[in-house]
């Protein structure tokens, strides 16, 4: 199954199985030094998995993760730059990695540590593949 | 030597070389003297510490003279300076010799030489060597774009053979003189500020002529910025004079008035200062600022002068600089800082001459030009925004003020029509900033009054909001407001349409409608919450919020251009009545109906049984569904807060109803089965129902112990509302009802005929969500 799988083609045996492994998925990325919280959520902003330390915030963080997000596919829509892959938002005291998962989800990014942006890049690079072959 | 902003380099300079030369025939004429005076210049040291001072002098000397822009230019330097000494002193002696009488024969060519007098002539080759000795780029004429971006050259009031910076981004260190440059370091601590206060005005407004303002020297004067410090552009100070200063005199005279100037204006620099953080240089023209030279300054005439710029038609301004001038609604810069920048064929003057025919040496910069170049949020103050609240309310134009209030209170003795007012979204109202929203204002005595009285309002913390947005949201463009006292296409519709009535809230709804004042208040104060959730929303987009009464709940609405309003409103209409106490099983906290084309949030603010009021935000489906659900309960939680009733509270509705007779069902295999794959909502049982009238079938997956029949009952009504306003126009294919961490998710399969209905506590929506979709592929398919 696949995430961005049209909702009638997905298979009925069990949908909710696959999906829930997306929490180790998480931690494992969650568990990179400077992340503060990883949220998958849907392309409406409700939350689907989130691990971190900051997962009281998961709610808040994945609703807006997907305003950032729709606003931001407006711009590259705008501008004919395609479809949005994923957009950094930087702030005093951290930054927001936002990717799609997938067309139907998105993986926001938590970082406390500018400085492992490069590693987290890499890291989110994998936690989405692996988030493909899990979901 | 060279004069710091000069276009010609040091070495290429004949004055240069003039000097070296004759202090170069000062040296022979010493040497002479000494000669012939049989003097003795050794120096009573040992012969080691003579021979290491030389080049520790020289190195010195490089150090402080020249600035070198690296550890080679200073190794380079003092060693052939050092090299000319040791050559200059193995010439030295045999002269020495010669000349007190030893002849030829008395020449001795020592190695190494002593170090006097040779030591005194040497540094002077400093004077033409001193730019080539600098190292980095070459000539500063050379490369405008590379000066441009190194730090200013100071004015004549600066002490020379101050540090130029490399080329780059910020320069990192701070000179004693601590001069002006391009990038922030220097204005970690803000210039101070004009004693004007920053007029949005006198910012944005075009500025066609370079000539400074009249009124400027009647301006108090300016705080000295690190500008002014450092000899570049003193915005606004005296300029009675234009003989040079000294810079701490400036900084006194300047720092005067500003200290007894309230620190108002200071902190709107400093905010200005701090909300700019780009280090990106700002551009001008150049043949702007070259039009304020005299014409005989200039090596080519003014028209072709453009041409001639060629691509290097705008000149380079460190952004902070005029930044902290802005204020001051005039923009100056030293010429030095853009000498450097104009080709020199250009110019049929020194720069130095350039200078002085320039009040103060300083140039005024296109005022429009720059601040088109700052992103229009910086000029946004953090101070209240207009207060526009009391001209939500208004009678038709061209009615004097009398009539206007006799009208209004006439109108407060009737009813007042839906919807009762509709107004633009205020987005940036300081009080409304994420989390916090106003608390009831006091009810007015009269309706005029109502009309007129500010709010004052008293924030109620909520829970903590972890928002990004902030009161100096940038409003979005909203259509002008309107009040309609008429909507007749409501009334126009069909019969299936709910009841909108056409009164205001009365008594009963414990809201004040007794008096039209407070009416009137409550009125203001539900544009206010609707304004506090807008404000909530930046990235959502524009909102038209209305006020409306429906079936005897004020229905506060905030619809997106994007969405049908009046189906919207009907949706709500329809689904009001399922969110009374005792008609759900549960407590309703949020109601929400989705579908492709729109997206309605039903939210009560209020107990329905007193006439909520219930907010009703229907938007496009997309990114910000969650976040509005978000915002609307905080904005309920809020308003719960300061509500006297419980949103439960009352007795279960009293209102007579046609329960649906449902039949039980044996649930089939497979929804046995989908009951399995709804983990997001905890554990679940299946069981079915069936609408024996309809022959509409309900799969529910409700936790053990649930009342099926009853949360049957409401999925069925709920169902029945989705087909009916699908009916008018407008899909809706889920439901969900909130109540606290318990979720109802009703979905409509296919064909519209059936229904999923899974319940259960959840955190994790989203995945509820696409497992009921799931679901409802499974069971849609059967």
């Amino acid at each position: 199954m696949s995430l961005s799988v049209p909702v009638a083609h997905v298979a009925v045996e069990d949908p909710g199985g696959p999906i829930e492994d997306a929490k180790s998925v998480l931690s494992r990325l969650a568990a990179v030094p400077g992340v503060a919280l990883a949220v998958l959520v849907d392309r409406e902003g409700f939350l689907i998995e989130s691990a971190g330390d900051m997962v009281l915030e998961a709610e808040a963080a994945g609703a807006l993760a997907g305003c950032l997000a729709e606003a931001s596919e407006a711009i590259g829509r705008e501008l004919s730059q395609g479809n949005l892959v994923g957009l950094i938002a930087e702030y005093e005291a951290g930054l927001i990695l936002v990717n799609m998962a997938g067309s139907g989800a998105m993986l926001a990014t938590v970082l406390c540590d500018p400085a492992v942006l490069d590693r987290a890049r890499d890291d989110v690079k994998k936690t989405l593949s692996d988030l493909l072959k899990v979901a | 030597m060279t004069r710091p902003g000069s276009v010609v380099d040091s070495h290429r300079r004949p004055l240069s070389w003039a000097i070296v030369v004759a202090s170069f025939l000062v040296y022979l004429a010493l040497l002479v003297a000494v000669g012939m005076a049989g003097l003795h210049l050794d120096v009573p040291l040992p012969w080691w510490l003579t021979q290491t001072v030389p080049p520790l002098l020289y190195a010195l000397l490089v150090l402080v003279v020249v600035r070198p822009r690296s550890a080679t230019s200073l190794c380079g330097g003092a060693l052939l300076l050092w090299a000319v000494h040791l050559l200059l002193g193995m010439l030295t002696e045999p002269i020495l010799a010669l000349l007190g009488g030893h002849g030829a024969s008395g020449t001795t060519w020592s190695f190494p030489p002593a170090p006097l007098p040779e030591l005194l002539w040497v540094p002077v080759l400093l004077v033409p060597l001193r730019d080539l000795l600098r190292g980095g780029p070459g000539s500063r004429s050379a490369n405008p774009q590379a000066a441009a971006s190194r730090r200013p050259v100071p004015s004549s009031r600066t002490p020379p053979f101050s540090a130029p910076v490399p080329t780059g981004r910020t320069p990192v260190e701070k000179p004693a003189n601590a001069s002006v440059t391009v990038g922030r370091p220097l204005f970690d601590k803000p210039p101070m500020a004009p004693a004007r206060p920053l007029g949005a005005t006198a910012v944005t407004s075009m500025v066609t002529s370079m000539e400074p303002r009249i009124e400027a020297p009647r301006r108090p004067a300016m705080a000295a910025p690190a500008a002014a410090a450092s000899g570049l552009a003193a915005p606004d100070s005296d300029r009675s004079g234009s003989e040079s200063r000294p810079a701490a005199a400036a900084s006194t005279a300047a720092v005067g008035p500003v200290e007894a100037a309230p620190s108002q204006t200071q902190q709107l620099t400093d905010e200005l200062l701090a909300k700019d953080t780009s280090d990106e240089p700002l551009r001008v023209s150049a043949t702007r600022v070259l039009a304020q030279l005299p014409p005989e300054a200039l090596a080519v005439p003014f028209d072709s002068l453009a041409a001639e710029l060629g691509a290097q038609s705008f000149l380079l301004v460190p952004r902070r600089l005029a930044l902290a001038q802005l204020g001051g609604g005039i923009v100056r810069a030293e010429w030095d800082l853009m000498a450097h920048q104009i080709p020199s064929h250009l110019l049929a003057m020194s720069h130095d001459a350039i200078k002085a025919g320039l009040p103060d040496g300083q140039c005024v910069l296109p005022l429009d030009e720059i601040v088109r170049q700052f992103s229009p949020e910086i000029f946004l103050t953090a101070g209240p925004a207009p207060d526009v609240r009391g001209i939500e309310v208004f009678s038709a134009p061209f009615q004097p003020l009398e009539a206007r209030r006799s009208e209004t209170e006439a109108a407060s003795e009737k009813v007042l029509p839906p919807p009762i007012v509709s107004a633009p979204v205020d987005p940036s109202l300081p009080d409304e900033i994420a989390g916090i929203v106003p608390a009831a204002a006091e009810p007015a005595e009269s309706p005029a009054d109502s009309v007129d009285v500010p709010h004052h309002a008293e924030p109620v913390l909520v829970e903590p909001v972890p928002a990004v947005v902030s009161g100096s949201n940038v409003p979005a463009p909203m259509p002008p407001a309107r009040v309609d006292e008429d909507r007749p296409e409501h009334a126009a519709q069909g019969a299936r349409r709910p009841r909108v009535e056409e009164s205001a809230p009365t008594a009963e709804r414990g809201r004040p409608a007794a008096k039209p004042a407070h009416r009137a208040s409550a009125l203001q104060d539900d544009l206010h919450l609707l304004r506090g959730l807008t404000a909530l929303l930046p990235a959502v987009g524009p909102l038209a919020i209305e006020v409306r009464v429906v079936g005897g709940v004020t229905l506060l609405s905030a619809t997106s251009p994007a969405v049908d309003d009046d189906v919207a409103v009907t949706a709500a209409a329809l689904l009001l009545p399922l969110m009374r106490p005792g008609r759900a099983p549960w407590p309703v906290d949020q109601v929400t109906l989705r579908g492709p084309r729109a997206v309605l949030i039903l939210t009560p603010l209020g107990p329905l049984p007193a006439g909520g009021p219930v907010l009703a935000a229907s938007v496009p489906p997309g990114g910000s569904v969650a976040l509005l659900e978000l915002r609307c309960r905080q904005v309920a939680a809020a308003h719960a807060a300061r509500a006297v009733a419980p949103l439960d509270g009352g007795a279960a509705s009293a209102e007579e109803r046609d329960e649906p007779d449902l039949l039980d069902v044996e649930p089939s295999t497979s929804t046995r089965e989908v009951a399995s794959s709804l983990g997001a909502l905890g554990t679940v049982t299946a069981s079915s129902l069936r609408d024996p009238e309809t022959d509409h079938a309900l799969y529910l997956f409700l936790p053990p112990g649930s009342d099926v029949r009853a949360v049957g009952a409401l999925a069925h009504d709920v169902s029945g509302v989705m087909r009916q306003v699908a009916e008018a126009g407008l899909t809706f294919r889920t439901a969900v009802l909130r109540s606290a961490a318990r979720r109802v998710v009703i979905r409509l399969l296919a064909g519209h005929s059936n229904s999923i209905v899974a319940a259960g506590e959840t955190a994790k929506p989203g995945l509820a969500y696409r497992q009921v979709e799931h679901a409802a592929a499974a069971l849609g398919a059967l």
